[in-house]
């Protein structure tokens, strides 16, 4: 399952569909915000957890960075093991240093043609789950 | 050698000496000096001459009730006193030269002394006459004459310079917008100009009695330690210029800028320390103001950056997935209202990509190093390929074109934003000629002109060519506005220059200057944080 961090709808919406779109069938965990996040990744009953092989998230959210969870995510027993793939419409430096003193495997940006989006999304998702983390 | 003729000259002293009008204290010690003995013989010589004259009428006068043995006596008396009259007049007047001598040695004294080094050489009497001793007693009294005249002369004229020196140095002093304080390095105030108690709100007197420390007072805590460094520089002879804060009295804060400057003794000690304070509070807080603002615009950028472009991708997602999906049940007026909502967006994604990258270019650093400009000319040439065979372009570039300073990316950018316009501002009418030539080339520098017979630019637009966001030819060539502005910063950024030679109809040519390695380094600050490729996954950096 591909757990998806990303406060606009329109955008969780778009990453779903380039994905499917690039052929890879795998069900989606959406989040909107930080709060929603840890609510659905760290639920009390250690049953209810669900089972991730990667993890998208934006950087920029309403109720902060997206690097909180990617930092939550690599310090937590039952998902440090998981690709994480920061993803943004920001191309500063300052963003790709962030994310991956976060611990992301790594950084994409929006880009807005659509068909070049789908084109690295689709590699990015087939590539990091079939490499999952060793360590 | 001394003769009745002695008398015009010894006259001619006395004349000199009797003139009320020069007046001087040498000239009065001289008069001192001179009167009983220039005077004295006149008279010695008067009393003598009457003593002898009346004797002889006396001898002769009794020449017949005396015998001629008493009558030859009084004859020889009376000779006898006329001798004894000139001799002693002859004595007086060589005491008379010698005392002159004496005096005129005292003279050249006195106009070593007073004399203004710029008159020095025509006050002084000549050094010959002086050593040799006078022989001619008019030369003398002329010289004298003329020194004692030239002496009044420059004195009247150095006073003069000194009235003129202190009414311009009030003058300074009291007009002065800065605090200008000597002191000595332990307590003492010794001088301090009005403006202090201007920008210190305390009066002279009260700065006076309260010294050194009194004005160490008036420094703010936060800045005392980095004020009392730079006094200790200067104790220790050396120059220092210093920012720091003081108290009002008023009790506002004001930012005070101070140069130390240490005053030497005879050996060479350090003697006092002179400072020259002025108010700089307007200009450090224009200072913290763009330096805010510079923060204002880094969060503007980021905002820019990630708030204006997440809509454009949804815009530009959504409009695709819809042709896509939806398209082939669209009419021909729906997919082009679908067209045209894509290119504005596209449109809109590349202002936006342009305001972020001249912003980053004002405020990251560059680091610079060795670049081949051959390798980067190749890459230009290579991406723009398409739009050479488009237009038919003739592009002639040097074959070896040196190392210069720069940054890859940057010179990239010069380069392609260059030759890309001299392509896209070309005359339709005839052939593009574009060319890239070297202009001058030295171990320290290369000037190379970007040549073309294009468009030409508007006289009245070639200054704002390079400002952002000003179009020489408005908007019916793409363009975002920011690319010569791009060129010109990134040029500013690297120790480089870039000017611009155009006439409308013809074409342009920009000459772009760069820093060769043999170039004296450029300050630029080094960034500790490694570049990498946005797009490039972590894991393999």
């Amino acid at each position: 399952m591909i757990f998806l961090l990303d406060d606009d709808k329109a955008h969780r919406s778009l990453i779903r569909r380039a994905v499917l779109k690039a052929g890879i069938e795998i069900p989606f965990l959406e989040a909107g915000s930080i709060s929603e996040a840890k609510r659905i990744l760290f639920a009390e009953q250690k049953d209810k957890l669900p089972a991730l092989s990667l993890a998208v998230v934006d950087l920029n959210l309403g109720d902060g960075r997206g690097t909180e969870i990617v930092s939550l995510l690599r310090a937590s027993d039952s998902y440090k093991h998981i690709r994480i793939i920061v993803l943004s419409t920001s191309q500063m430096e300052e963003d790709v240093t962030e994310s991956r003193e976060a611990g992301a495997d790594a950084y994409m940006t929006k880009a807005s043609d659509l068909l070049q989006f789908r084109k690295e999304i689709g590699e990015a998702v087939s590539n990091w789950l079939e490499n999952p983390r060793t360590e | 050698m001394e003769t009745p003729e002695q008398e015009i000259e010894t006259a001619e002293v006395i004349e000199i000496i009797d003139d009320e009008e020069l007046a001087h204290p040498a000239l009065d010690s001289a008069r001192a000096v001179l009167n009983p003995v220039l005077k004295s013989p006149l008279l010695f010589c008067l009393a003598f001459a009457i003593i002898a004259i009346y004797t002889f009428l006396l001898a002769m006068n009794a020449s017949g009730a005396v015998d001629s043995s008493s009558f030859l006596k009084l004859l020889l008396f009376a000779i006898f006193s006329f001798m004894l009259g000139v001799s002693c007049t002859l004595y007086v007047i060589k005491r008379c030269i010698h005392h002159a001598r004496e005096h005129l040695a005292n003279l050249d004294e006195h106009l070593d002394e007073a004399s203004d080094p710029r008159h020095a050489g025509e006050a002084h009497l000549p050094a010959e006459a002086a050593a040799t001793g006078l022989t001619d007693f008019d030369d003398l009294i002329h010289q004298m004459r003329r020194t004692i005249t030239h002496l009044l002369q420059s004195l009247a004229g150095l006073g003069d310079e000194v009235h003129d020196f202190v009414e311009r140095y009030e003058l300074l002093t009291n007009n002065l917008s800065a605090a200008v304080i000597i002191r000595r390095p332990e307590q003492d105030v010794m001088f301090c100009s009005p403006y202090t108690e201007v920008l210190t709100g305390y009066s002279l007197d009260e700065i006076y009695q309260g010294g050194t420390d009194f004005l160490d007072e008036l420094v703010l805590d936060e800045d005392r330690a980095r004020y009392q460094r730079a006094k200790q520089i200067c104790e220790l002879g050396e120059d220092i210029a210093v920012r720091y804060q003081i108290r009002h009295r008023s009790g506002i804060t004001l930012w005070i800028e101070t140069h130390l400057v240490p005053v030497f003794g005879e050996h060479a000690e350090v003697e006092s320390i002179l400072s020259v304070s002025i108010d700089v509070t307007t200009s450090v807080r224009y200072q913290q103001r763009i330096e805010e603002q510079n923060r204002d615009l880094n969060d503007f950028t980021y905002m820019v950056s990630h708030d204006l472009k997440a809509p454009i991708f949804t815009i530009k997602g959504m409009a695709a997935l819809i042709l896509e999906d939806f398209g082939a049940q669209l009419d021909a007026e729906g997919q082009e209202s679908l067209n045209h909502i894509v290119s504005a967006a596209d449109r809109l994604e590349k202002l936006i990509k342009s305001v972020i990258e001249y912003s980053q270019l004002s405020t990251k650093d560059i680091e610079t190093k060795e670049i081949d400009l051959d390798i980067v000319i190749a890459n230009v040439l290579a991406d723009l390929k398409q739009q050479i065979k488009d237009s038919d372009a003739q592009i002639t570039v040097p074959e070896d074109l040196p190392v210069v300073i720069g940054d890859e990316l940057r010179l990239y950018q010069v380069f392609s934003n260059l030759l890309g316009n001299a392509l896209k501002y070309r005359d339709r009418t005839r052939v593009p000629e574009i060319s890239l030539a070297v202009r001058h080339q030295t171990e320290e520098e290369l000037v190379v002109d970007v040549i073309d017979n294009g468009l030409g630019i508007p006289e009245e637009k070639i200054d704002d060519v390079f400002r952002p966001y000003h179009r020489a030819h408005g908007n019916e060539i793409e363009g975002s506005g920011v690319g010569l502005a791009c060129v010109k910063k990134i040029l500013d950024r690297i120790g480089g220059a870039v000017v611009v030679d155009s006439t409308e109809g013809t074409g342009s040519v920009f000459t772009v200057k760069l820093r060769r390695p043999a170039a004296q380094a450029e300050p630029q600050e080094e960034t500790g944080t490694a570049r990498f490729d946005a797009t490039t996954p972590l894991s393999s950096l």
